[in-house]
């Protein structure tokens, strides 16, 4: 649950909504709320009390000639290439993503085809689906016929798509290949009995 | 990026929700099996982490002993065990019960955790368990610490007055979240739900004597606070979102809202269906005949049907019962005075 925070509201009750006294966020111990009597407790960081807001810096002006200027503004001074295109950047330019310096463009573009990992919000996880498609018709039987090959399709056609962000092996794909493949020999074998 | 576990998920039956640390953010991962949604809450910019003590684990409990105690009961009747099938599978059962409850025990007291951001406070719905919150605090706070620098207790303070009085237009009692803007959050008087409750208890207890004295004003009696009940656990139900209840009321009001409906359409199929079967159907030609015919059956006459009115009256007694002894136990601390809350303030800051 995402609950927004009104602005200059310190910490507040994640009960009421009151705001929480300034003697409870500061205790190492859970202390009541004033207001409904759930014991809080809050761990509190330095970014609470100082409240920056990181926001890009103007780029500075060319002093002259000689200096490198950024790509997207000629008149502001370089201060870092590119890590994915190598295009000079100034620092209004200059995104940091996940220790790498990028320009507004490249970032863009990744997230458009979800090559940056720190950008993705959502991935389906095809290994699953395919998994599921060939195990769960098992127990309809008749209709493997038709999941048995989509299954297999499915992850073949997926085996390099980007999957979920955290560890994950490829053990799903090979198992929905091998069922879909055993249900696949089970249905010949049966047809060419039948027919002979 | 390499991410590590944090101890702790919240499964539903189609949700599962995990959360991962990695170098520089936390992740927070809500699956369905087939899809993931991820947020990410980057450690430089995480002002605190909020906990909140909950009476889940008491709740639990109280849930689990009292079924074991129930599954245990045809075995306490029939005292060789061995002899009745019915007692050996609740022997089992209540066995299973108490192996919930031991493992409930074991996993130590709940809470609910959630971070504040910049602009939103996020709840981590992973983290249930006060053991677990601990371990991820200890994880977490280097890390943070290692962005922000570290924060002495005093520095805290200063700040905190800094920030109160920089901002005098926020009163130091007013809320955050949306929809009580401009108004004082609401401590429920929790009137209509010791009401509802009551009413809960005073339903088993007419059902349980019309099992064995059904007649008209009993019928009658039953009818009226039947309606009454209906109408107070849905002005409960309406009125206790976003208010200051224990969540293990508004649970148990919920339940009673399932038992009531639940049982009142099974006793109104069954009543319909001896009706029917019975080849009584004139009774349904209007309202008065059918109530006439409900207040003269015999429910000794169907075992089934005193088995689903026993059901509704244990359950409901359970309901009643716990959701009132869990409203005592909430309304003694409200009472307690300021001073003393101001001593457990300062006990807490010592």
């Amino acid at each position: 649950m995402i609950r927004p925070v009104r602005s200059g509201v310190i910490v507040a009750c994640p009960q009421c909504g009151a705001t929480l006294p300034n003697d409870v966020i500061t205790a190492t111990v859970p202390l009541p709320c004033r207001h409904c009597s759930a014991e809080v407790q809050v761990e509190a960081f330095p970014a609470l009390v100082k409240r920056w807001t990181p926001s890009g810096q103007p780029g500075e002006p060319l002093r002259d000639d000689s200096q490198a200027s950024c790509f997207y503004h000629p008149d502001k001074l370089a201060v870092v290439p590119c890590s994915n295109c190598g295009r000079f950047l100034c620092s209004l330019c200059d995104i940091e993503l996940a220790s790498e310096r990028l320009c507004p463009a490249c970032v863009e573009q990744g997230r458009q085809r979800g090559r940056l990992d720190r950008l993705v919000t959502q991935r389906t996880l095809h290994d699953q689906v395919a998994l599921s498609l060939a195990f769960i018709p098992l127990l309809f039987f008749w209709i493997t016929l038709v999941t048995a090959p989509t299954a297999i399709y499915l992850a073949v056609r997926n085996w390099n798509s980007p999957s979920s962000i955290l560890p994950r092996t490829k053990v799903r794909f090979v198992l929905a290949i091998l069922i879909g493949a055993l249900q696949i020999l089970g249905w010949t074998a049966f047809l060419a009995h039948s027919l002979t | 990026m390499h991410y590590t576990r944090i101890p702790g998920k919240k499964g539903g039956l189609y949700r599962r929700c995990t959360l991962w640390m990695g170098d520089d953010h936390l992740l927070a991962v809500e699956s369905t099996g087939y899809t993931e949604q991820y947020r990410r809450l980057y450690y430089k910019d995480m002002q605190a982490v909020i906990i909140r003590e909950t009476s889940r684990k008491r709740d639990l409990g109280i849930l689990f002993a009292s079924f074991a105690f129930l599954a245990a009961l045809p075995a306490l009747i029939h005292l060789d065990p061995l002899e009745s099938p019915l007692s050996l599978a609740g022997i089992l059962t209540s066995a299973a019960f108490l192996s919930l409850l031991l493992v409930n025990l074991y996993k130590g007291p709940t809470c609910t955790c959630s971070i504040q951001m910049p602009v939103a406070v996020h709840g981590l719905p992973s983290l249930r368990r006060r053991k677990n919150v601990e371990l991820f605090l200890s994880l977490l706070k280097p890390r943070v610490e290692k962005l922000q620098g570290k924060l002495s207790r005093d520095e805290l303070r200063a700040g905190l007055y800094r920030l109160t009085v920089s901002s005098p237009q926020v009163s130091p009692m007013s809320p955050i979240f949306g929809g009580l803007e401009g108004s004082q959050p609401r401590v429920f008087s929790s009137r209509i739900h010791g009401l509802a409750f009551g009413f809960l208890l005073l339903d088993a207890a007419l059902t349980w004597l019309s099992i064995h004295h059904n007649n008209l004003l009993l019928t009658m009696l039953n009818t009226l606070v039947g309606m009454a009940l209906f109408a107070l656990l849905i002005t409960g139900a309406a009125r206790q979102k976003r208010s200051s209840l224990p969540a293990a009321v508004k649970t148990l009001l919920w339940s009673g809202i399932m038992v009531f409906l639940s049982y009142n359409l099974i006793y109104w199929v069954f009543i319909y269906a001896i009706f029917i079967l019975g080849n009584q159907v004139e009774v349904f030609r209007d309202q008065w005949s059918l109530f006439s015919a409900v207040a003269e059956l015999n429910p000794v006459d169907h075992p089934t049907l005193i088995k689903v009115m026993m059901g509704y009256t244990i359950t409901a007694f359970i309901i009643g019962l716990s959701a009132l002894l869990a409203l005592a136990m909430d309304r003694w601390p409200r009472k307690t005075s300021g001073a003393e809350l101001t001593m457990r303030t300062s006990e807490g800051l010592q």
